[in-house]
């Protein structure tokens, strides 16, 4: 990341102050719709980056055949031997492709906080990268990032289901 | 076998013993103050025949009315139907002295594009006129002046700084993605400020309600964006890789305290808002998110699964030193009372108990449970004025806004908004 990247977004640029949008009492009667009207502009500046990890955004990481998700126990980030055994069957066929960037996505179960989760995700799918160079995946194309409990795959509040929801997900995009 | 437990307990020192014990107790600074009368008289048209002047003085009076009550500072004095409310000659102001120590008189005018609004505080003892202040503006700010005015009236009466002005920013999924919002503190005058269509999250308000951080995925990456509401522009802030969370600025507002990963373990970081360079502020703490500064900048309180569950620590940020406060089996969310005594966050006892607001003290020997049997009750962040607490609770269904007294009593929906409501922080 030497060079500063800048992305503009083209977006219509509605210069609005904080009390500048329709005054909508929303008091009245029933859930009322929230579409207001404030835009934005946003200027994406990347920073110089010193993380021990690089930055793959962009793109779509889509699921891949034999690639499988594994699951971890209530509040912890410790993968069992059940998750390594998946790991090396994952990294056999992630290894030989060159061609691959590889996403390892941490989430959680619905019980938890918001914000915690965010870190207890990040941290999941930190030890799965962690794991996967270890087995001799290029670092260098393999990224992590949390969704916490943002993408839940199921809501049922029963043990199956926070299993199902506590996972790192391997998703690969072609470079 | 008991006397072994009892002593085992003794050893563990006193603040694991009283930590165990439930120790509940009253919340200082909840002791109301002894309300004063205070006469509300009607607010006037400035043009006495005006149809459009009396429909705008009515407005702000129901505005205002609305706000010295939820103020619970004074007892409103009215009566509608008595001559004294058309002037402020001295028989009228005679009969208010009968019923109060001061008095809210005001005059409103409608000219379409822009009103004008007076308003005056007299003190009945003396006659003399305690506060005259004028406000003009454009339809859309009615309820900010109205909102302005009565913390006027609180701040010349009792001294203190009213919250009639403050907001809430809170994330909301109802257009099919959690965008940021802000609302009145009384649930009036909603304001989308994101257009993300990704996740948007955690926003943090700056001490000068002019900006407010938040995370968005909106790039690939969980970054910090700023929300720089005067000039309606949006910005990356921080695009570190990884996680990119605020979690409040520092009184001086010099730095923001986040959690980030960076490749690595999630943790704590102190960054300077002008050069945006980092300080990691933990070694070794294991997963570390949810960091708030204390009101005085000197403590920053955090959550840390190293002891293996997510707890409230405190960190002081001279000495370095750490102290864990709660042995619960998930807390998360901690938020500094103003007053600084308190720690309110969310929490549960046991893994399948849903979670509910708790208030511990500085040492963890004194915890006391807000909210019950109501469903999940997470992200709780205080009112500037430390009296109420805003959070958000499924105890309708839907995950709506709640605001609640400092003490858990009088929880109610803050409004009725589409969708499912998330991450409340209260404004200065």
């Amino acid at each position: 990341m030497k060079n500063r990247l800048l992305i503009l977004a083209a977006l219509p640029l509605l210069t609005l102050g904080f009390a500048s949008c329709g005054n909508k009492n929303v008091k009245k009667g029933g859930a009322t719709d929230m579409i207001t009207d404030t835009a934005t502009s946003p200027t994406l500046e990347m920073q110089e980056s010193t993380d021990t990890e690089a930055g793959l955004r962009g793109g779509e990481f889509v699921s891949q055949e034999n690639i499988v998700t594994i699951n971890f126990d209530y509040d912890t980030s410790v993968l069992s031997d059940a998750a390594r055994q998946a790991l090396q069957n994952n990294a056999a066929i992630l290894k030989p492709h060159k061609d691959w960037v590889i996403m390892v996505e941490g989430h959680c179960d619905q019980r938890g906080t918001i914000e915690y989760n965010l870190a207890l995700g990040q941290k999941r799918a930190k030890e799965a990268r962690d794991y996967y160079i270890r087995l001799g995946v290029n670092k260098n194309s393999l990224g992590t990032i949390s969704y916490g409990k943002e993408k839940t795959l199921c809501e049922e509040e029963t043990d199956a289901c926070w299993r199902t929801n506590r996972r790192a997900e391997t998703k690969v995009k072609v470079k | 076998m008991k006397n072994i437990i009892t002593l085992s307990l003794l050893l563990l020192g006193t603040g694991t013993l009283r930590a165990e014990t439930e120790v509940y107790i009253g919340v200082e600074g909840q002791k109301e103050v002894a309300k004063t009368a205070l006469a509300l008289a009607s607010f006037l048209p400035a043009r006495p025949d005006s149809p459009e002047d009396l429909e705008l003085a009515e407005t702000f009076r129901d505005i205002v009315r609305s706000d010295l009550m939820y103020c619970r500072y004074f007892e409103l004095k009215e009566d509608p139907l008595n001559p004294a409310n058309l002037s402020s000659s001295p028989e009228a102001l005679a009969f208010w002295k009968t019923l109060a120590g001061s008095l809210i008189t005001a005059k409103a005018s409608d000219l379409g594009k822009v009103w004008t609004f007076s308003g005056r505080i007299y003190d009945l003892e003396t006659g003399h006129v305690l506060l005259d202040k004028y406000y003009q503006g454009e339809p859309r700010a009615i309820r900010r002046a109205a909102h302005l005015f009565a913390d006027d009236i609180v701040l010349r009466l009792t001294g203190r700084r009213g919250i009639a002005h403050s907001k809430i920013a809170f994330s909301n999924n109802s257009t099919g993605s959690k965008e940021i919002y802000a609302i009145d503190y009384d649930g009036g005058n909603l304001i989308q400020l994101t257009h993300d269509k990704s996740i948007a999250l955690l926003p943090r308000w700056s001490q000068d309600a002019s900006r407010v951080y938040y995370t968005t995925y909106r790039y690939g990456n969980p970054d910090m964006f700023e929300i720089d509401l005067k000039a309606g522009k949006i910005r990356p802030f921080t695009t570190f890789q990884g996680l990119n969370i605020p979690g409040g600025l520092s009184p001086d507002a010099m730095t923001m305290v986040m959690t980030l990963s960076r490749g690595d373990d999630p943790n704590i970081y102190a960054l300077n808002m002008v050069t945006k360079s980092l300080k990691k502020l933990l070694t070794n703490f294991a997963v570390s998110s949810s960091p708030t500064y204390s009101p005085d900048g000197r403590q920053i309180a955090f959550i840390s699964n190293r002891s293996g569950n997510p707890q409230v620590h405190v960190l002081d940020t001279n000495s370095g030193k750490i102290r864990r406060l709660t042995r619960l089996n998930w807390c998360d969310s901690p938020s500094w009372s103003p007053s600084g005594e308190w720690i309110v966050f969310s929490g549960r006892e046991t893994a399948k108990e849903k979670l509910n607001i708790f208030l511990t003290d500085l040492t963890g020997g004194q915890v006391r449970r807000l909210t019950y049997k109501a469903g999940n009750n997470e992200d709780p962040s205080w009112s500037p004025d430390g009296r109420f607490i805003s959070f958000t609770s499924t105890r309708r269904g839907r995950r709506e806004l709640f605001i609640m007294d400092s003490d858990g009593s009088a929880p109610h929906p803050l409004t009725e908004l589409a969708g499912n409501s998330y991450t409340p922080n209260w404004g200065p």
